[in-house]
């Protein structure tokens, strides 16, 4: 298991050092090969530790490679909506907007869910986790404009789009 | 009226007159023909005659490989004082506990940050990077690793004692390879003055002993600043 993980991270860090480099020599691919398997041992087996893993199910099967094509439009799509909104305020005005920092539930279980759960809130434009809380669960996440009141209207908003896509990850 | 000021009005004389002094300077310097002379051969036989695309790894580990030798030197040298003057002494740093979400972030970059600077140190005689840069950025994953995970968690798996042992053998495999110089008939570092192949230029081995050395000092900068680092921050 140990072998095939450090196998497949090397096989991402070698298309990494690909794009780096931009070349096919042979010499070059060999060294690039050394070293992406240094690397991968090296952060996997040496400087991670304590629950942290590289990645949770890692390596990826292959419906999980088949949900990162999946999940990315999806994404997308709602990074421009947030930024529509976004732009919608400054562009206002009366800069209409109701600052706040809301707590939402999560259901996801894992650190690796919970942490693509919050950079997705993150990345889209006018939501930011601030905080977490682990034992329970609960995302603090700052919204520029509180649109609910309710509890679970806010998360309905925030979190729900993100994480009904994120549970699906590496099953 | 106000009253003069006459420390500010020394000051600004003094200033001026250095000002002066210094412009004066690099004017004559710029009009020397000898002055240029070095710079003029740099450029247009530094390919040819060293082997390494990236002109300034080709003045730093071949011309003047020397000087790069006290450079080096300056950051062994901080790096031992630093760790010589606080081994026991219990200086207290905040004790931060990160989100796993901060944590799995650093976690999922690190492997790339290892690719990244082994790149930069590899392709030193390529491309803008080196050892210099290279082993700047190891030396910043290990500041990550401290600031997310805590500084037990680092000394763990590199203590102090393990770091400077890297560092030591960086510093001899610098100066091993400065023999190499010395063997081959030269001076002390020289690379391709002493007919060390430099090989086909924009090739990976090429430059001589230019990526050996810039491996050598990565190692010696990535972990003398780790030292530094590790040796400043303590958690209670």
């Amino acid at each position: 298991m140990k072998v095939k993980e450090i196998l497949s991270l090397s096989l991402i860090l070698f298309i990494f050092w690909l794009g780096l480099t931009a070349s096919l020599e042979p010499q070059e691919l060999i060294v690039g090969a050394v070293i992406s398997l240094f690397a991968a041992y090296f952060s996997t087996q040496v400087l991670l530790g304590r629950g942290m893993s590289w990645g949770e199910g890692f390596p990826p099967t292959f419906r999980g490679v088949l949900f990162t094509f999946y999940y990315f439009p999806i994404y997308l799509w709602y990074e421009i909506k947030a930024h529509l909104q976004v732009i919608y305020i400054i562009l206002h005005p009366r800069l209409p907007m109701k600052p706040g920092i809301v707590k939402v539930p999560t259901d996801l279980d894992s650190n690796y869910r919970i942490t693509g759960l919050a950079n997705s809130i993150t990345m889209t434009p006018g939501t930011l986790t601030v905080d977490i809380d682990e034992e329970e669960a609960l995302l603090y996440i700052h919204w520029i404009e509180v649109e609910a009141r309710d509890p679970y209207e806010i998360r309905e908003a925030l979190a729900v789009p993100f994480e009904k896509y994120l549970r699906r990850i590496h099953e | 009226m106000k009253k003069i000021n006459f420390d500010k009005v020394f000051s600004f004389i003094l200033v001026s007159l250095l000002g002066l002094f210094i412009m004066k300077v690099l004017y004559s310097v710029a009009g020397e023909e000898a002055a240029r002379f070095t710079a003029d051969h740099y450029i247009s036989y530094g390919v040819d005659e060293t082997g390494a695309i990236n002109i300034i790894t080709a003045i730093l580990f071949d011309y003047r490989a020397f000087d790069t030798l006290g450079e080096a030197t300056v950051i062994f040298t901080a790096a031992s004082v630093v760790a010589l003057l606080l081994p026991r002494h219990e200086a207290s740093m905040l004790k931060t506990e990160f989100t796993p979400v901060v944590q799995q972030s650093i976690a999922f970059i690190l492997p790339f940050l290892w690719i990244i600077s082994i790149f930069l140190i590899s392709y030193g005689h390529l491309s803008p990077g080196g050892g210099f840069s290279g082993g700047v950025i190891i030396s910043a994953m290990s500041i990550l690793i401290i600031f997310t995970y805590g500084y037990r968690y680092m000394t763990r798996r590199f203590n102090v004692k393990k770091l400077s042992l890297i560092e030591d053998i960086g510093a001899l495999a610098f100066l091993t390879i400065g023999l190499a110089g010395i063997i081959a008939g030269g001076t002390f570092l020289a690379n391709s003055q002493v007919g060390i192949y430099p090989g086909p230029p924009g090739e990976l081995l090429s430059g001589g002993l230019m990526p050996l050395s810039n491996f050598a000092v990565a190692a010696k900068v990535g972990t003398g600043l780790s030292v530094i680092f590790l040796s400043l921050a303590r958690e209670d």
